[in-house]
Parts: C-alpha cells; sequence; structure tokens
C-alpha cells in the first residue's frame, strides 16, 4: 500500500514537473512571438516614418529647386563660338 | 488488515481491460476512419495562419526623391461565427455583444447599428474586414477591447509623396495591390515582393502562444526602382502645361522632355492630371497616358524629318529657291495646298522657318513617295519606341502600297500619319545628338538591397549602338536652321534672351473620322531643343482644340509654354547661357525672305 501510495506521488510529483516545464515552454514561446510581432511592427513603423519623411521633404526640395528666384544661371558667358556656321558652310562648300 | 479477493482483483481489472479496449477502439477509430479530417480539423483549432505581408517597393526619381511609397496601416475583421458562438455559449447574451460591439464603434468612428446588422446579415461567415487603413493608435485601442473575434491585421497602403506628380508615369495600384496602370503595372512582379506567412499555435480565445521554427516562411519584400524622371522638371513641365492648357482653354495637353543622347525621359505629363490615391475623383479618360498611348496628326511638325533627309540625300540645297505662286497651290492633279501667308519665293531653309506647305508639297514632289516613306520610317514613326510603359501606340504610317499620289502632300503637311508625344520627342532627338535615333526609357534602374543602383538590361543600351538616321553635319545644319524658326520664323514666342533653341511648330486641323476634319478644332504642336550648341534636352508638347478665339497655331499656344519649359530646365540644369546666334550662311542670306540682321541681335527683344 505504501508502495502504491509512493509510486503516485512521484508520478504527480513527475507530472507536475512536466506540465511546469510545458508551461514554460509555452511562455517563453508566446514571448517569442511577441518578440517577432514587435520587431514587424518597428520595421513597418520604421517604414512608415521613411515615407513620411519622404512627404515632408521632397515636395519642398522640389519647390526650391525650382523656385525662381534663385538665379541658377551662371554669370559668365562662354566664349564666343559659331560652331552651327562653320558647320553650315562647310557642308555647302 | 487487508485481505486480497479474487473476485474484486478480476472485476478491476476487467474494468481497467475493459477502459482500455475503448480507448484502444477510439484510438483506432480516429486513426483509421476520416483520419485526415480529424487532424485538420485538430489543426484548425489549435493553429492559425498569419499572413506576413511584403512592403511593395518604392519608386524614386533620378535624384531619389520617394515619388510611390508604401506605409503599413492596420485593418479590423470580425469572425462572425465565431463571435455568436462566443457569446452564447459563455453565459453572456447578445445584449452583452451588442455593448462591445458599441464600444468597437467608437473606435473605428462608425455606427453600431451598421456594425451589428452586418454580423447578423452574415451570422455564418468566418471573416469580414470591418475597417480598413487604421492608424497604429486606433489598432492599438481595438487590441485593447479584448473582443472574442474581433482581430486586427497588417495591411499595406500606397502613397504618393509628391501628389499627382508624374501619376501617368506611376500609373496607380488596386485595393488588392494589384499594379493597374503605368510603372506600377509594367514592372508590378519587381516591386510587389511576395507575402511569407506563419503557423502560429494559439489558445481558446484564438491568441497566438507559440511558433516553430518550420511554420515561419519571412516574406520577400518587393523591389525599389529608380526612374529616369527629374522631379523638379517634371514640376516645370506639368505646371507650365497646366497653364498652357486653361489660358487657351484646351481640354488635354500632353508635354515629353528627354535626354537626346541617352534617351532618357525627364518629365513626361499630361493635362488633365489626377491623383493616384484618389482614383474615385478621376476618369479613365484622365487617367489615360496620351504621351504614349494616343496617336494624333502632327501637322508641320513633321516638315523637319522630310526635309533633314532631303538635305541629307542632297535632294535639295538649303539656298535652292521654290516658286511660290500664290498664297493657294494647285498641284498637277488638282490637290489644293495653301500657305498661311504669301511669301513670293522661299528657299528651302525658309521652307521650314517660315512653314511653308507649298514649298514642303513641292519638295515632298520631288522626292516621292517612296523616299518620303523611307525618311519618316528611318525616324521610327509607325514603330513603337520600346519605352518601358504599357499600352504604348505604334501611331500610324501606311504602308508605302497604300499611298496614293495624294499622299506625298498630305504627309507634308503633317496629314495622313500619327505620332505620340513620345514619338515626336525621340524622332527631334535625332538632330540633337548628330543623327542617331536612340530609344527613350523612363526606368534608370533597381536598388540592390545594398542601396546601390543596378542598370536595368531591358533599357540600358549603349547610344552609340543606335541607328543613324542622317549624318551629324547634317544634323547640326538641321538645328541651325530650326534655330531661325525661333529668331524669324514661326516660333518667335519661344525666344529666350539667355540660349539659342531649335524647334519646329506644327498645327493641324483634327479629324473626325469619316467626317473629315473639323475646320474650327486644330492640335497645336511645338517641338524643341536647347541649347544649340551642345543640346542638353528636348521637347515636344502638344496642346489639343485650343480655343479658336484665344489662338490656335503651334507657335501661339504651345511654343511660349515649351519655351518657358527650356528655359527654366537649363536654369536648372545650370547650363551656361549660349553665346550670340550666329547668321546664317552668306549664301543663304543672299536668298532669305524679308532678311533683318537685327533679330540676331536682340534677343530679348524680339523675345517680347
Amino acid at each position: 500500500m505504501y508502495k502504491l501510495a509512493l509510486c503516485i506521488l512521484f508520478m504527480l510529483g513527475g507530472g507536475a514537473v512536466m506540465l511546469a516545464l510545458r508551461h514554460q515552454e509555452l511562455e517563453i514561446n508566446h514571448r517569442i512571438v511577441a518578440l517577432q510581432s514587435r520587431i514587424q511592427s518597428r520595421q513597418a513603423r520604421l517604414w512608415n516614418q521613411h515615407v513620411q519623411i519622404g512627404i515632408v521633404t521632397s515636395p519642398e526640395a522640389v519647390r526650391r529647386s525650382i523656385s525662381e528666384d534663385m538665379a541658377l544661371v551662371p554669370e559668365f558667358t562662354l566664349p564666343d563660338r559659331p560652331s552651327s556656321q562653320r558647320l553650315a558652310s562647310a557642308r555647302h562648300r | 488488515m487487508l485481505l486480497f479477493r479474487t473476485g474484486r482483483a478480476l472485476t478491476i481489472l476487467g474494468v481497467i481491460i475493459a477502459l482500455l479496449l475503448a480507448l484502444m477502439v477510439r484510438v483506432a477509430y480516429l486513426q483509421t476512419c476520416f483520419r485526415q479530417q480529424h487532424l485538420l480539423s485538430a489543426r484548425r483549432q489549435t493553429h492559425t495562419t498569419i499572413r506576413v505581408v511584403a512592403r511593395r517597393g518604392s519608386i524614386y526619381d533620378r535624384n531619389g526623391h520617394e515619388l510611390a511609397g508604401t506605409i503599413q496601416t492596420a485593418g479590423v475583421y470580425i469572425d462572425p461565427a465565431f463571435m455568436l458562438r462566443h457569446y452564447q455559449q459563455n453565459g453572456r447574451n447578445l445584449n452583452q455583444m451588442d455593448m462591445d460591439l458599441a464600444r468597437l464603434a467608437t473606435i473605428l468612428d462608425c455606427r453600431t447599428d451598421d456594425l451589428v446588422r452586418l454580423i447578423s446579415e452574415n451570422a455564418g461567415e468566418r471573416y469580414i474586414r470591418v475597417a480598413e487603413h487604421m492608424s497604429d493608435r486606433v489598432a492599438e485601442a481595438v487590441t485593447a477591447l479584448n473582443l472574442p473575434g474581433v482581430g486586427v491585421e497588417p495591411m499595406c497602403a500606397r502613397v504618393y509623396p509628391m501628389g499627382s506628380l508624374a501619376a501617368h508615369v506611376l500609373g496607380t495600384v488596386g485595393a488588392d495591390g494589384q499594379g493597374l496602370e503605368g510603372v506600377e503595372l509594367r514592372y508590378h512582379r519587381e516591386l510587389a515582393g511576395r507575402d511569407g506567412w506563419r503557423r502560429v499555435e494559439k489558445d481558446a480565445r484564438r491568441r497566438p502562444i507559440s511558433i516553430a521554427a518550420d511554420d515561419f516562411v519571412l516574406p520577400q519584400h518587393g523591389g525599389h526602382i529608380m526612374l529616369t524622371l527629374d522631379a523638379a522638371i517634371q514640376s516645370i513641365v506639368e505646371e507650365e502645361l497646366a497653364e498652357a492648357c486653361r489660358t487657351f482653354r484646351a481640354p488635354r495637353g500632353e508635354a515629353v522632355v528627354i535626354n537626346p543622347h541617352t534617351g532618357e525621359v525627364l518629365a513626361l505629363a499630361n493635362w488633365p492630371t489626377f491623383h493616384p490615391q484618389n482614383l474615385g475623383d478621376s476618369t479613365a479618360e484622365m487617367r489615360l497616358n496620351r504621351s504614349v498611348v494616343v496617336p494624333y496628326e502632327p501637322g508641320s511638325a513633321i516638315k523637319p524629318f522630310i526635309m533633314g533627309p532631303a538635305l541629307a540625300w542632297n535632294v535639295t540645297r538649303p539656298e535652292e529657291l521654290w516658286p511660290i505662286p500664290a498664297i493657294t497651290y494647285v498641284t498637277p492633279y488638282g490637290r489644293r495646298v495653301t500657305d498661311v501667308h504669301f511669301y513670293g519665293r522661299l528657299c528651302t531653309w525658309d521652307v521650314l522657318v517660315k512653314s511653308s506647305n507649298i514649298g514642303m508639297a513641292m519638295l515632298s514632289a520631288r522626292m516621292g513617295n517612296a523616299s518620303l516613306h523611307r525618311a519618316l520610317r528611318s525616324f521610327g514613326f509607325g514603330q513603337v519606341t520600346g519605352i518601358e510603359l504599357p499600352g504604348e501606340d505604334e501611331g500610324r504610317l501606311n504602308p508605302l502600297p497604300r499611298w496614293t499620289r495624294y499622299s506625298t502632300e498630305s504627309v507634308a503637311q503633317g496629314y495622313e500619319l500619327m505620332v505620340t508625344p513620345v514619338q515626336l520627342a525621340r524622332a527631334f532627338s535625332v538632330f540633337a545628338n548628330g543623327g542617331r535615333l536612340i530609344k527613350p526609357r523612363i526606368v534608370l534602374g533597381r536598388i540592390d538591397a545594398r542601396g546601390d543602383l543596378v542598370p536595368d538590361p531591358r533599357s540600358a543600351g549603349a547610344a552609340s549602338s543606335c541607328p543613324q538616321v542622317i549624318d551629324e553635319q547634317t544634323a547640326a545644319l538641321m538645328r541651325r536652321i530650326m534655330a531661325d524658326v525661333v529668331v524669324r520664323g514661326t516660333g518667335t514666342k519661344a525666344r529666350s534672351p539667355y540660349w539659342n533653341f531649335f524647334g519646329k511648330t506644327g498645327t493641324a486641323h483634327v479629324s473626325r473620322g469619316r467626317a473629315g476634319y473639323a475646320s474650327d478644332l486644330f492640335n497645336s504642336t511645338f517641338i524643341a531643343g536647347a541649347p544649340l550648341e551642345n543640346p542638353r534636352v528636348v521637347i515636344a508638347m502638344t496642346i489639343h482644340e485650343p480655343d479658336r478665339r484665344l489662338g490656335h497655331y503651334g507657335g501661339t499656344v504651345s511654343a511660349p509654354a515649351a519655351g518657358r519649359i527650356l528655359q527654366r530646365t537649363l536654369e536648372y540644369l545650370q547650363v551656361p547661357p549660349s553665346p550670340p546666334l550666329s547668321m546664317p550662311p552668306p549664301q543663304v542670306i543672299a536668298v532669305l525672305h524679308n532678311f533683318r540682321a537685327e533679330l540676331y541681335q536682340q534677343p530679348r527683344a524680339s523675345a517680347e
């Protein structure tokens, strides 16, 4: 009888340990899933911020590039080089 | 003291054996009959498959400005069957469900009645999406509610940071992420990527609790594409095109700016335009990329492509005089050809500068149909250019056997053939780059994982390998003749005080098919390149059906806008100003019509 009780006790103990281990495994897996979701959401947030930066900066950068008051035309001029006349004359020699 | 009794022991043994037998029978049943269904059912109960969305790649202009990008948003879905069962089985009632749905409706900013009706009407369904493109804040609030059968899933939304800029080039993306038009359609496979998935074990409330390594397939995110477009030049072109269309009350217009040496399209615009994100605000007609898809008769803008080969093949010389008998000329077989003004005698140089239909008709008659057809074919008319945009039209250039004797004069004036603006820009580039027929391209390449540009093998090609249409000297001569178009010809309104332009105007009646030509509707075209000395850009611009009371000639409607585009583009590209334009050769000056030397010395005054 004592042997039977001892057996049952050990089996219960073993079962409890197994359950605890299983619980721990599930707990760790759950944390892995949560971590993975967080990584993905951070990655998505990074993409979103990248696009947001584009939305905020690109139109303004382009607007500045083409604004007429930038005076992009250089002040100097090239030396006179009437290449077109030379070519046109060469053709009719 | 306990006594061992055989009868009782046998009874217990019998019960245990019976239980074991029952267990074995059950196991045998589960393992043999309907095994697959049972396995599937078990997996469904304990596992769920979650899609991991792949992000669609971005599209950039040549300077790295993002033209199209993807953001990740959240969608909210409901499993009505699960939800109803949960509330009915767990001792709660449907009133409790309605109260929970009211809380959900408040977060989603919708009506509770709509949600309740949606669920009752789809009681047997397992998936209904009730909200799309929610922010992170809303998604977190929905998750915090922790309602049974309500879930949040990631979804992607296409955004266009530059708004409607280059909308016709970029195209659109449908609700399912499928590219519908433009680059989005043509490069859908490269941009889309491939979704991943993960199969997770779930608890009784359907929350994911674990995942096995084998049950996780990573998504393959879409690649990024860099276009040849320059957002700044594109902005200039769209602005000026819209302004010109509004000024002349034209229903539509197109403009293409191209690098004549490489074929890179720097800007491609259509008006009216649309916002790719708000498809509901536009019609299919507005979304049509007419610069590539819809050909039209170019009118006098076709003349350089006849005169160029005529000079190259020594059919005529610039100083050759053509006797223009009157403002209307009747061909030997009775065809009437009319000029806008009467000039008397005109030299070949001035036939192009003044855009004389009669002079061109005489020149074309001398060339003959076969040479005319060969000349136009060599400039790529009647063939697709190969630009990487969907639905490109090849235009119309009838096969030579279908040409009649009337075709000679019709084609010389830009009728009986149809071209697209992209074809015009490509053909005009021949004069700008020394005689080569380049292939226009809109995609520079892909951006690899390290951020480096990988040229697109489909579009990259050496410019030197392009066919030589006319020799370099003839190309230079044509440029010089067409510089006079802007100084003393039909395109003076395009003239710049800083740079020398060369160009050609075109005005054509609009065809009404079998009903003939509309007498009061015109297509007004201007094609040009700049600067004359070393052309950096070529533009083809067409305004369709301007209000005739305000103007209808290409030189009046399109040339001023095209001139402004060229000038602003050269400013942006920081191209040094041109030297003063040289006079035509003396032998040509001797025969020019109404020649005034001061026009070459006062560009600003004459431009005004």
